[in-house]
């Protein structure tokens, strides 16, 4: 089925919820991870997911096929993990020893002593940076794609991938 | 020597067993009770289906054009507003007295339908079953 049926089938009567369960099956997984390589432990992963689908429930009647499905969700998604992590910030979060500990001791994260300095890295980007390298690199999107979910022209884009790339290699080098 | 494209074969972050097959029913738990859901979201579905026939600019032209029609109707209402002595001179205008003998010939004959006798009362009162009891409180 297509996206553009599911939604009809979400606004037919008595077929709401049942469309929804296909909507969280087709998509729960590439939003979770979108979520977790920003919060990072899975626990604050998992609130904000349920968190997103919830919104996406409410104000799917604001979709207006501007963009696929998958990137207005995934805009609500980054949003949702962005604004959790501008909430709970905190010292372990900020301090680089601190994050990569807390890394460590999360059962849900077995990357080596690369993929840690990398996230680390990541961690100093400015924001635009980190999520267009996140979605370029992790989530391997098509320029086209990041452009609709971030609403940013595709120039601009690939100059902030760039510098991402350039930052994070000259970072870890420097380690 | 950091090499992205090898460290991009990883993927340590992992999930509880069965976390998204379990995923479904945790979100529509906190949503609402499946019995709940036509009463709630009767808007969301008007305003989804005027946006998947209409576009923006259509609905507000049309919510224009509606408001320009109402202006109108109503000047033109306040256009029949007829003062007193407006009515008095149109009522004088047209009266005749051919007019007043039609009204005076009019007459009002009940027809044989009011004509109730006691036993269509008694019968209608034993109709709608009224007890007693309830009429004696009425009685003097």
């Amino acid at each position: 089925m297509k996206d553009r049926e599911l939604i009809r089938l979400f606004f037919t009567e008595g077929k709401q919820n049942s469309a929804f369960r296909l909507i969280i099956q087709r998509y729960s997984e590439k939003l979770y991870w979108g979520i977790r390589r920003i919060v990072i432990s899975h626990e604050d992963a998992d609130d904000v997911l349920q968190d997103t689908l919830i919104k996406i429930y409410k104000n799917l009647h604001n979709f207006q096929e501007r963009s696929s499905l998958f990137s207005w969700m995934y805009r609500i998604a980054i949003n949702e993990a962005l604004s959790f992590v501008k909430k709970y910030r905190n010292r372990q979060f900020e301090d680089p020893i601190e994050f990569a500990e807390n890394l460590r001791a999360d059962p849900y994260f077995d990357g080596d002593e690369s993929y840690e300095q990398l996230l680390i890295a990541l961690k100093e980007l400015p924001e635009k940076q980190a999520l267009v390298f996140q979605l370029k690199y992790f989530d391997n999107l098509k320029y086209e794609e990041i452009s609709e979910i971030l609403g940013v022209t595709i120039g601009s884009l690939k100059a902030s991938y760039h510098h991402a790339v350039k930052k994070i290699e000259s970072k870890i080098e420097a380690d | 020597m950091l090499d992205l494209n090898k460290i991009r074969q990883q993927e340590p972050f992992k999930v509880p067993e069965k976390y998204f097959s379990s995923m479904e029913d945790r979100v529509m738990e906190r949503i609402q009770p499946r019995k709940e859901e036509n009463k709630i979201n009767w808007i969301d579905r008007i305003v989804y289906q005027l946006q998947l026939r209409f576009s923006i600019p259509s609905i507000m032209v049309t919510a224009l054009a509606l408001i320009v029609i109402y202006i109108s109707l109503d000047q033109e209402r306040e256009k029949l507003v007829f003062s007193d002595q407006e009515i008095k001179n149109f009522l004088l205008e047209e009266y005749d007295e051919s007019t007043e003998a039609q009204i005076l010939a009019l007459t009002i004959e009940p027809t044989e339908e009011l004509i109730l006798t006691d036993d269509d009362l008694i019968e209608y009162l034993d109709e709608d079953n009224i007890e007693l009891e309830l009429i004696d409180e009425y009685l003097p």
